[in-house]
């Protein structure tokens, strides 16, 4: 499953990144990247995007790149 | 700027506190300048103590070296000019911010890390040992806290000793892992009050209704204030101010009594009225622009280092998108309601040229900055909201309608967002007051010549009776189009200079509440003021200027016609 399918304040593994080396190097630097532990906060109203939370930092992401975070519960 | 001086480089991720700790380190002379080449702003200032005599430049921030050599980033640039850098690491943020610190000490540049919010690492229940992370990372590791100047002394005292390492790490995230289990341990610790908040702000839930009555305060404050800078500081000045134009305006006659002072309004001088440079040419940009736009910054500038501008940009994030921009884009629109120039400047925020070709063109078409804001009020107040209210809503319609037939007719797409939400923190009054100063610098600097540059010309126009001949070329538009008396024409061209004098040069006309309504969204649309004009042109070239200003016109015909049906 991915990050969109996740439910508001769930935790989750990141298991996958589904991109290049240039998405995977980008989504790092919010420290995304494989095993770690994500929150989703929230989704935005009309196909707005999703609020994640790593570290106890969030971040706001479009569905396009949620939808390409691969998680497991 | 000399080549030779010693160059301290400060380094860091985007929002460690940066800034702070460039305030601490430097003092009070600071400068801001374009980077060589380039539109980039680069703060720089001096560090001077017994041992110590160099430029520090605060580079803007960065989360990886290789992303941003490879993108050409100007702060890739700026690292090969450092004889030292000083990497700034947020300390709650200990893992992500190494990375950066591993790629630095790669190069063969001596090192200092500053363990920047030192004092915040306590109630996130995080610990961590510094002597350790010095040992493992090989150079100077100092604590700080740039709030309260805590370590700043000590993290100066140990520039010199910064170490060149040139240690090569291989898989990087590897080894930051090792070195975080090494130094860093977490407690499990209760929410802080901030950390509820950042939910409470983000969810859509309350996030939407918090954000309402967050605008909506923000700009009551800046009513409030400006007001009463009005009232007790300014107005009385320019009461004090009356008496020697008096003096002068029965000592002058003729032409100069037509440029400084202007026409005597029932035998007296009439600051809004008169059009002289030395009357209305001053008193309109000082007593009743510059109290409003000193108090919109003042009010921004804590609203953007408290934090919360990122979730309201989460928040508007999907409606932006449909405009063909980033929800970050709310930032360089809430700039232009105060003045339209630092508003496109911070147009650079967004990452596309198409995304910056649209917010820049939408903030001139349809953001009022204080000037024209104020200006509205000063010619529809009387018929309260009736009036206003059309106005700005008017204005608001153009601004989503522009903004979809744009998205729509533009190549390319928007990226996605992807944006970090910053902690909630206190803001720290002496840099508020700093950026504040900057901005009201852009301000004065641009647009106060500019106004009576505008009052001058448009005397020199009246007087060589150019603008009667402009109005009957013109009438057809005004007065057919827009149904707008033929005196009013004046008034518009005088806009294309500054925009508050035009709508105050309505105010003697007698127009109707239809037609005030009208000439207050034609002036706001059709042509921003000639500085914003200066600064689109500075930042979008002559195709796209020539491109954004037809867009302008177009839409202003349009939609001063309709008015003109509907109303």
């Amino acid at each position: 499953m991915n990050l969109l399918e996740l439910r508001n304040d769930e935790v989750a593994v990141i298991v996958g990144l589904d991109g290049g080396s240039a998405f995977k190097e980008k989504l790092s630097f919010m420290n995304i990247r494989l095993n770690k532990r994500i929150k989703k906060v929230a989704t935005q109203p009309l196909s707005g995007p999703v609020i994640a939370e790593i570290d106890g930092r969030q971040v706001v992401l479009g569905r396009g790149i949620a939808g390409r975070i691969l998680v497991r519960r | 700027m000399t080549s030779k001086e010693r160059k301290i480089l400060l380094v860091g991720n985007p929002n460690v506190g940066k800034s702070a700790l460039f305030s601490r380190l430097t003092g009070i002379n600071v400068t801001v300048s374009n980077y060589p080449g380039t539109t980039v702003d680069v703060k720089s200032g001096k560090i001077k103590t017994k041992k110590i005599d160099a430029e520090l430049i605060d580079v803007p921030g960065i989360y990886s070296l290789k992303a941003t050599c490879d993108a050409e980033d100007v702060s890739c640039r700026m690292l090969d000019e450092g004889n030292v850098i000083v990497n700034v690491v947020d300390v709650t943020n200990l893992e992500r911010n190494l990375y950066l610190t591993l790629q630095l000490l790669e190069r063969k540049v001596p090192v200092i890390v500053a363990l920047n919010f030192w004092d915040e690492r306590e109630h996130k229940g995080i610990s961590i040992d510094a002597k350790k992370l010095q040992k493992i990372l090989g150079v100077p590791v100092v604590p700080t806290v740039a709030v309260s100047g805590e370590g700043i002394n000590i993290l100066v005292g140990k520039i010199n000793d910064a170490k060149r390492n040139s240690r090569k790490t291989k898989n990087k995230w590897e080894e930051i892992g090792k070195i975080v289990s090494r130094v860093q341990t977490i407690r499990h610790h209760h929410h802080t009050f901030f950390q509820t908040l950042e939910d409470f702000s983000i969810k859509p839930a309350t996030g939407i209704p918090l954000a309402t009555v967050v605008i909506f305060l923000t700009f009551m404050a800046v009513r409030l204030i400006g007001e009463g800078l009005i009232r007790f500081i300014f107005n009385p000045l320019f009461s004090l101010y009356l008496a020697p134009v008096n003096l002068l305006s029965q000592n002058t006659g003729g032409f100069l009594h037509s440029v400084l002072i202007g026409t005597l309004i029932n035998g007296k001088v009439d600051f809004l009225q008169s059009m002289g440079l030395l009357t209305t040419g001053i008193y309109v940009p000082l007593a009743m622009i510059l109290p409003y736009v000193f108090a919109f910054y003042l009010v921004l500038g804590l609203l953007e280092d408290s934090g919360y501008l990122p979730r309201l940009a989460a928040l508007v994030d999907s409606v932006m998108h449909r405009l063909g921009m980033h929800g970050l884009a709310i930032i360089p629109m809430m700039l232009g309601a105060g003045c339209n120039v630092p508003g496109v400047l911070a147009t650079r925020i967004l990452e596309t040229k198409r995304q910056r070709f649209i917010a820049i063109t939408l903030t001139a078409i349809a953001m009022p900055c204080m000037a024209q804001t104020a200006m509205i009020y000063g010619l529809l107040g009387r018929y309260g909201i009736r009036g206003i209210g059309t106005v700005f809503a008017t204005l608001f319609v153009v601004w989503v309608v522009v903004g979809i037939i744009l998205n729509r007719m533009s190549r390319g797409d928007v990226p996605e967002t992807f944006l970090e939400v910053v902690p909630y923190r206190i803001p720290i009054l002496s840099i508020v007051a700093k950026k504040l100063w900057v901005r009201i610098r852009y301000f004065s600097k641009d647009a106060v010549p500019y106004m009576l540059l505008g009052v001058f010309i448009i005397n020199m126009l009246y007087f060589l009776g150019i603008i009667s001949f402009l109005g009957n070329l013109a009438s057809p538009i005004i007065v057919q189009l827009f149904g707008l008396p033929r005196e009013a024409v004046a008034a518009l061209v005088v806009g294309f200079f500054r925009k508050d004098v035009a709508v105050g040069m309505l105010l003697p006309l007698g127009l109707s509440m239809k037609q005030l309504i009208i000439a207050s969204v034609v002036l706001t649309m059709y042509f921003p003021c000639i500085a914003t004009f200066a600064v689109i042109f500075k930042e979008l070239g002559i195709k796209n200027t020539l491109k954004s200003v037809a867009i302008m016109v177009g839409a202003t015909l349009a939609v001063g016609g309709m008015l003109n049906l509907i109303l």
